[in-house]
């Protein structure tokens, strides 16, 4: 899992490795992150946005970002 | 192969509509049993709130609901960044626009009576208006943790060694104004509950899906209890990325179980709305004697208003685009985000880039005069090419056109004629002037991740929706999207329908801004389309009885390589798929490309790649008067391929003009925190009078990470119309031009004194 902002803030690195249980979801996912707001953050698969009831599988790249804009 | 559709001056799929004015915008929307919403905002620029009474309110005849921060269900509080605007305010206002309590009533004259009626009693506070005073310890506090938003440091080099051995040092300050979105369809929406009790929100915006996170923040409702539609748009310019009139109307549909209605008065969006951020911007800049900068040290202070919303990044991108497309090997920059209680700053078409883009463009003038230069070739000799590192350490990963850009203002009738075209002034006491500036700017987030996603879904009938939902807002994103589809799927264009803006309908494709739409929305239709092509080939294989690896895509239809009259249409392929009730929809993403590490001291620099452009000037100066008329406009703009070569002049004069406004006129005028311009009796934009003869030349260079080599177009046109204006003010007249907008009693002023201070108080 890729993580920016605050969730690379509180784990304190950019990309982590993790072990979820078989069929968990972002949900689950998110519930695992040491971060307030974890509710809104992004959690993307190969740049599709998923939402809170999306399966996860073994080996996917994750990315997990807060709300973010720029220009 | 040779493009069909990209590439092609294709007519805007959504032109006919909004010139004849058939086009129904959400304030032209009305439904059955619809009530109407208004905020009773604050009577102070500042003050604390003692007592908030809604009875007399509640008790206006027709009014069905009064809201306040009581009953904000989950977080009272939004902003893209820093969710530090209250949804309605609790215990303090900071500004005139801050909402205390919304209310919805039968029509919209009880709902202004109720608004009037809310009693609310206020402590004044001291009011900070001025971003250098609020930057002082002793500053009344917009904020309690101080009224310094961000403070960035960005060095690299050594500037005082550069400064010690340069031939010519220029230091100036420059200031701008605060100008206004202006849009023609103000900040406007309805909400309702659908048949299912989800909520449903028709609200003018730039992602559907940034606001279906404000909502779900400050209702604590999943985001996908939430759909939001969000075109079509009368206008945004970067004005509405931020929350506006989405979370009141949730919280009173939600209350009311009716659909309600809100529309900013025009006032009301004066005071309420976002704002382009004032800069007062420091520049110091050096050269040796060949005119090659050395260095650039920059202070910069942004005004933000009362809120962050945006104010964090507009900051990077002033940071980035203060040292221009040059080449300048030492830098020091040290800029403030600052409260004040003036409003609400935020994103605004540029994003912080024409403030910084002034300063720099007009110390290279001094500079060049200076040394004896001409203005153009000093440029030519900075410009930053293909493979150059950049100023910030960085190597360009883009495409870099800005020389060629150089050249072609080189080349162009204007500038090769300047001298003609200035000794035809109109009257003996009008001048005539000729200035040439350049302008760089990234596209997209630049080192923030990015992602954009698009759906592609056959209909029966073999037609193609294709879900993005980056909103139009005026910039021809449909009709490129439309084009890029068509090429994709070798299908007639008439045949692409582009479901748009829709949380529903369409995949998270990010946002229209940061000129970005195109490349976001664009790319993502093309990851999708191979998955969209894989399913039509393997459709016509089962109706062919041929193998996939004998077909190919012709045009509607898949065929047989080698037995070309052997097909199946993309009619029969869709039926097929119905029929069967096999898949008829593919889904793909990106993620946009970027340098992870971002700079020292910034959040977002570096972009991957950027849009650059020069642009030429002629302008009349009544020296009477200080009217000064921009006569011819020349702007060569470097934004990769061109998808649809109308939309993309079309882009390139809309910003030209808009950047008119920041140049001579556009200066939202806020005394003590009260807004004194906010309609457009007070508030004066160009009009048709004002608009000179506009010519564009687009170089084309191939971007790499770009949807068939585009790149992004919306913000390049307006960078260097500020700076470009004032230098042929001081071209025409002899005076420099320190403040923009560049108002007659500016120039007339300056004109007075002798020049002003053009010379630089450092200048060698």
């Amino acid at each position: 899992m890729k993580v920016f902002g605050a969730p690379s803030l509180a784990l304190e690195r950019t990309e982590i490795i993790l072990d979820l249980a078989e069929n968990a979801t972002t949900e689950d996912l998110l519930r695992s992150l040491p971060v307030t707001d974890r509710e809104y953050m992004y959690v993307v698969r190969n740049g599709i946005r998923l939402d809170s009831s999306a399966k996860l599988n073994d080996g996917d790249e994750i990315l997990v970002v807060p709300p973010i804009a720029g220009g | 192969m040779l493009a069909k559709w990209v590439g092609k001056s294709i007519v805007r799929k959504d032109g006919r509509g909004k010139v004849t004015g058939e086009t129904k915008f959400f304030s032209d929307m009305a439904l059955p049993n619809m009530l109407y919403a208004k905020a009773a905002r604050s009577k102070y620029p500042h003050a604390r709130i003692k007592k908030i009474n809604t009875e007399k309110a509640k008790a206006v005849p027709g009014v069905v609901a009064v809201l306040t921060h009581k009953d904000v269900p989950a977080a009272n509080g939004f902003g893209i960044l820093i969710p530090d605007q209250p949804v309605l305010c609790f215990d303090k206002v900071r500004y005139l626009g801050d909402a205390v309590a919304i209310v919805a009533a039968e029509t919209i004259e009880a709902a202004e009576r109720a608004t009037e009626a809310v009693e609310v009693e206020y402590e004044p506070l001291p009011v900070v208006s001025d971003p250098l005073e609020a930057m002082k310890p002793d500053a009344p506090k917009v904020h309690e943790k101080g009224n310094i938003l961000r403070h960035a440091t960005v060095r690299v080099g050594d500037v005082n060694a550069a400064f010690r051995d340069a031939t010519g040092v220029v230091e100036n300050t420059y200031r701008t104004g605060r100008q206004m979105h202006m849009y023609l369809e103000t900040e406007a929406g309805i909400a309702m509950l659908d048949e299912q009790g989800k909520l449903l929100l028709y609200a003018g915006g730039q992602s559907p899906y940034r606001d279906q996170m404000q909502i779900s923040r400050a209702l604590g409702m999943k985001p996908e209890d939430i759909r939001v539609i969000s075109t079509p748009v009368g206008g945004a310019f970067g004005g509405k990325e931020e929350n506006t009139v989405q979370i009141h109307l949730a919280m009173l549909a939600l209350r009311t179980k009716r659909p309600v209605k809100m529309v900013w008065t025009r006032e009301e969006s004066g005071v309420a709305g976002m704002k382009r951020h004032p800069m007062v911007v420091t520049t110091k800049t050096s050269a040796d004697s060949s005119g090659r900068i050395t260095a650039n040290q920059v202070r910069i202070v942004a005004d933000t208003g009362a809120y962050a919303s945006l104010g964090p990044t507009v900051l990077d991108v002033a940071i980035e685009n203060s040292c221009g497309p040059y080449r300048v090997s030492n830098i020091d920059i040290d800029a403030y985000s600052v409260y004040t209680n003036n409003g609400v700053a935020g994103a605004f078409r540029g994003f912080g880039a024409p403030q910084v883009n002034f300063a720099l463009e007009s110390n290279i003038d001094i500079i060049a005069e200076k040394l004896g230069i001409d203005k153009l070739e000093i440029r030519k000799r900075n410009a930053l090419r293909e493979g150059d590192t950049g100023p910030f350490g960085y190597k360009l990963s883009g495409s870099v056109g800005i020389y060629e850009t150089l050249l072609r203002a080189e080349r162009s009738d204007l500038w090769k004629n300047r001298e003609a075209y200035k000794s035809q002034a109109s009257a003996p006491w009008c001048k005539r002037g000729v200035a040439v500036t350049a302008a760089v700017k990234g596209f997209g987030f630049g080192a923030l991740p990015d992602f954009a996603a698009a759906s592609i879904q056959i209909t029966p009938t073999g037609k193609f929706v294709v879900g993005v939902s980056c909103p139009e807002i005026g910039q021809g994103a449909v009709t490129a999207y439309s084009q890029i589809a068509a090429e994709a799927l070798n299908c007639n264009i008439a045949d692409i329908y582009i479901a748009s803006a829709d949380s529903q309908l369409a995949p998270d494709t990010g946002t229209s801004s940061a000129s970005m739409a195109l490349v976001r929305g664009g790319n993502a239709i093309l990851a999708a389309a191979p998955k969209m092509v894989e399913l039509l080939l393997n459709a016509a294989s089962q109706i062919l009885g041929e193998p996939k690896e004998h077909l190919e895509l012709g045009e509607s239809q898949v065929i047989l390589k080698e037995n070309r009259k052997r097909s199946a249409t993309y009619t029969q392929i869709a039926q097929s798929l119905h029929r069967q009730g096999s898949e008829t929809k593919v889904v793909a993403g990106i993620e946009v490309p970027r340098i992870d590490k971002p700079v020292e001291g910034s959040i977002e620099i570096p972009h991957w790649s950027y849009m650059y452009s020069t642009a030429v000037a002629l302008v009349e100066v009544d020296t009477l008067t200080g009217v000064t008329k921009v006569l011819r406009f020349f702007l060569s703009p470097d934004s990769g391929k061109m998808i649809n070569p109308q939309s993309y002049t079309g882009q390139c004069e809309g910003a030209i003009v808009q950047g008119l406004g920041f140049a001579l006129i556009e200066d939202t005028q806020i005394d003590n925190g009260v807004i004194k311009t906010n309609n457009f009796t007070t508030y004066i934009i160009p009009t048709i009078a004002d608009i000179p003869e506009i010519q564009v030349d687009p170089v084309e260079t191939y971007e790499k990470i770009g949807p068939y080599g585009a790149k992004g177009l919306g913000e390049i046109g307006i960078i260097p119309v500020g700076s470009v204006v004032a230098n042929a003010i001081y071209d025409a007249t002899g005076a420099r031009m320190f403040t923009l907008p560049a108002t007659p009693e500016r120039v007339y002023q300056a004109i007075r004194d002798g020049g002003g201070p053009n010379r630089g108080k450092s200048d060698r």
